[in-house]
């Protein structure tokens, strides 16, 4: 099981459509995954042991050991497709 | 499982924007949302301190939109606010905080439950991508209208 965080500023909003649209993709691939939210500010303390984290305002905080996908893409629709297909090369 | 959220029409307001800011425009419909019983006194504070911080502008390619929101701890019940500018206002970008957007439409969330109303956010965020429906709530004065067009669309 492929373990997904998904952070946004206060980890309750934008995260929260993020997660599902990964879990939908997961989902429709036959990729298990396990995706958990979190805020922003809480990344760098919560992201041990993570197989990616994705994020949809700007991560510039500190050592993160996991690659990181930026996802806005998936709120505004632009580049909607290629970011899922990011996220899921990251995970099959 | 929270209870649908049901979208109150005096939280739908048109905004005129003269010599106003983004700070100004989160204060007003915050007021609006403490007025109606829907968030604390302390929710606004957190709208501001948010916003700040993690901004909320979301760049559509045609009329953007800012969805403004803050912690669970500040909200009574799950309610959305909407503000139509009569002008474009700076706000920033969410996912580059240095980036200016002009927002034509604000749709501040109050939600009691950290993972609650997924569908209602879920449809707020594909609203965004409809351009044709923005476009209708922007040209019209009438906030019934406007209501309408939104509480349509989000249920």
């Amino acid at each position: 099981m492929k373990k997904v965080l998904v952070a946004c500023g206060n980890g309750i909003a934008t995260s929260t459509v993020v997660a599902e649209k990964i879990r939908e993709a997961c989902k429709e691939n036959g990729v298990d995954v396990s995706v958990t939210q979190c805020k922003l500010m809480e990344v760098e303390s919560k992201a041990e042991g993570y197989d990616l984290m994705v994020t949809t305002g700007m991560f510039t905080g500190g050592k993160v050991n996991v690659p990181v996908v930026g996802a806005i893409s998936l709120l505004t629709g632009f580049g909607e497709e290629e970011t899922i297909e990011k996220i899921l090369s990251y995970l099959k | 499982m929270s209870e649908m959220l049901a979208i109150d029409s005096k939280m739908i307001v048109k905004i005129d924007t003269k010599g106003k800011n983004k700070e100004d425009i989160l204060s007003c419909l915050a007021d609006n949302l403490q007025k109606g019983e829907y968030v604390k006194n302390t929710y606004k504070g957190g709208i501001l301190k948010r916003e700040a911080a993690y901004p909320t502008g979301l760049y559509t390619g045609g009329i953007n939109v800012a969805v403004p929101h803050t912690d669970c701890v500040h909200v009574n019940k799950d309610a959305i606010a909407v503000g139509v500018l009569k002008e474009p206002v700076v706000f920033k970008a969410m996912d580059n905080p240095q980036k200016d957007i002009e927002v034509s439409i604000v749709i501040m969330i109050a939600l009691k439950e950290a993972h609650g109303q997924v569908k209602m956010l879920q449809k707020i965020l594909s609203l965004i991508k409809k351009q044709d429906q923005l476009k209708s709530i922007l040209e019209t004065d009438d906030t019934d209208r406007i209501y309408k067009i939104i509480s349509n669309y989000l249920n």
